[in-house]
């Protein structure tokens, strides 16, 4: 299902991007397509007859990248994991392990991102730099947005939605240790759609918006602040985690 | 001292007391009962000595150390609780195989002398799914015993099999016994624990109404 919504991306930017005769076909680059993805929606700034515009296309990847994670972890505690864990003993072990297991899968999703983004760059003759164009950030933006000038050495911003997206999946982990696992992932789309609603430092998920980043909002979130936020979160979700489970009742659970 | 002691467990959960105070010693080289209907918690006592869960009041413990303060799970246990649990894509025999390499007491040689013991000899190939239920509950119980762990849990093992089956739990049990290990058993069907138990004790509503020694079986 990710998959297809990479592909969908890809091929939804090349169809927006084409030309008219006015303006010319948009030819994106590796980071463009990456960027359409994670472009997120600009700043909304609520005034009489403009209405709030929920960014489909990011929040549906990120919530299948929650839901990815969701289940295996409680899943397999319950089931084959408890024999697992009576032999090594260890409780912190176990859930260190299904931390590691979360980061494997969110890498593994950033791969094959990356992979399909190249393969449409490739095919279409796009260049493998780490500039946005600024057609490319027009059509991401769609009305709230319009520059005419790309934004080079945008390639370190995109180290960010791997290292927060891991971060939230991590405390989604955490979560459904203290609530159901789909009340934890119900938690994490809220998230999501607050962060898309409200551009706010203290809601997380507005670092898995590039609009919202420094390039191209004054006074957006910054790369350092943003990474930095992201270990942090990362590893609280793990001590806390560890701490929890270390008290965990491994039940049955729906 | 007995090797898993419960000294005033009461464990609740939602407000619901689903162990209730409960005080009961379970020695090496005996084969302890529990008896009670569906809900009566005989799983859940099970899950308390297991370290699977913790209790709300009273301790637990394994040769005399405390579990959830001086230990996590009891060194050395192996637990069939509630249904048998495996990797639906591997073998009976690979699944054994996984669960033995974690702690690598045990090779190749002991996992097919288990399988042959439990009677999966010819199925040990066979992907787990592939595996009827009472192919399952056989591998459940294999994987609970076969590494002659000190406490063994058996939560209604004699589920899905047939008077075959039931003959080998009951020789396994003994085995078990004979070999020293604290063998707690969950059932509620009398007959089956009056052939394994040495002593079982009767739990209603969390709470053990009776403890009848073999002797006293009627």
């Amino acid at each position: 299902m990710l998959f297809f919504v990479i592909l969908f991306a890809c091929v939804d930017l090349l169809l927006n991007g084409r030309g008219d005769g006015t303006i010319e076909t948009l030819i994106p680059t590796f980071t463009d397509y990456i960027f359409y993805l994670f472009a997120g929606k600009t700043k909304f700034v609520p005034m009489p007859g403009v209405y709030f515009d929920f960014p489909a296309l990011w929040t549906l990847f990120l919530a299948l990248c929650f839901y990815l994670t969701l289940p295996y972890p409680l899943r397999e505690l319950t089931g084959v994991g408890k024999n697992i864990l009576l032999r090594t003993q260890s409780r912190s072990g176990w859930y260190l392990s299904k931390c590691i297991w979360v980061i494997c899968c969110i890498a593994l999703v950033f791969c094959m991102l990356f992979g399909v983004a190249a393969l449409f760059t490739l095919l279409t003759g796009g260049s493998f730099t780490d500039t946005v164009s600024a057609r490319a950030a027009q059509i991401a933006a769609v009305d709230g947005f319009f520059t005419t000038l790309d934004t080079p050495d945008f390639g370190r911003y995109l180290l960010l939605p791997p290292l927060m997206l891991i971060a939230l999946s991590l405390w989604q982990l955490t979560l459904s240790l203290l609530l159901r696992p789909v009340v934890s992932f119900l938690l994490s789309v809220a998230e999501l759609l607050a962060a898309a609603f409200y551009m706010n430092r203290f809601i997380p998920g507005n670092y898995l918006m590039f609009l919202r980043a420094e390039p191209f909002e004054t006074g957006g979130m910054n790369l350092p602040e943003s990474c930095l936020l992201a270990l942090g979160l990362a590893l609280s979700a793990v001590i806390a985690g560890v701490l929890l489970f270390r008290r965990y009742d491994i039940l049955p659970k729906e | 001292m007995a090797k898993v002691e419960l000294c005033d467990v009461t464990k609740i959960i939602r407000k619901r007391t689903i162990i209730d105070h409960v005080s009961l010693s379970f020695p090496a080289g005996q084969v302890s009962g529990l008896r009670g209907v569906n809900g009566s918690g005989k799983t859940m006592l099970m899950r308390l000595v297991a370290g699977l869960i913790l209790p709300t009041e009273g301790q637990v413990f394994i040769d005399g150390k405390q579990l959830h303060r001086e230990l996590s799970f009891p060194p050395s246990i192996g637990a069939l609780i509630e249904n048998p649990a495996f990797l639906d894509g591997y073998s009976g025999r690979d699944n054994l195989k996984l669960l033995a390499d974690i702690q690598g007491k045990i090779g190749e040689r002991e996992i097919d002398e288990i399988l042959q013991t439990v009677g999966l000899a010819g199925a040990g190939k066979k992907k787990y799914r592939r595996y009827s239920l009472g192919m399952k509950q056989r591998l459940g119980i294999a994987a609970a015993v076969m590494e002659r762990p000190e406490i063994v849990l058996l939560d209604e093992p004699t589920n899905a099999l047939d008077s075959e089956g039931v003959e080998m739990v009951r020789q396994l049990v003994k085995q078990e016994k004979e070999r020293g290990a604290a063998v707690i058993i969950a059932c509620h069907e009398w007959e089956t624990l009056k052939l394994l138990s040495d002593v079982v004790h009767v739990i209603e509503n969390g709470r053990i109404t009776e403890s009848i020694q073999r002797e006293d079986f009627s």
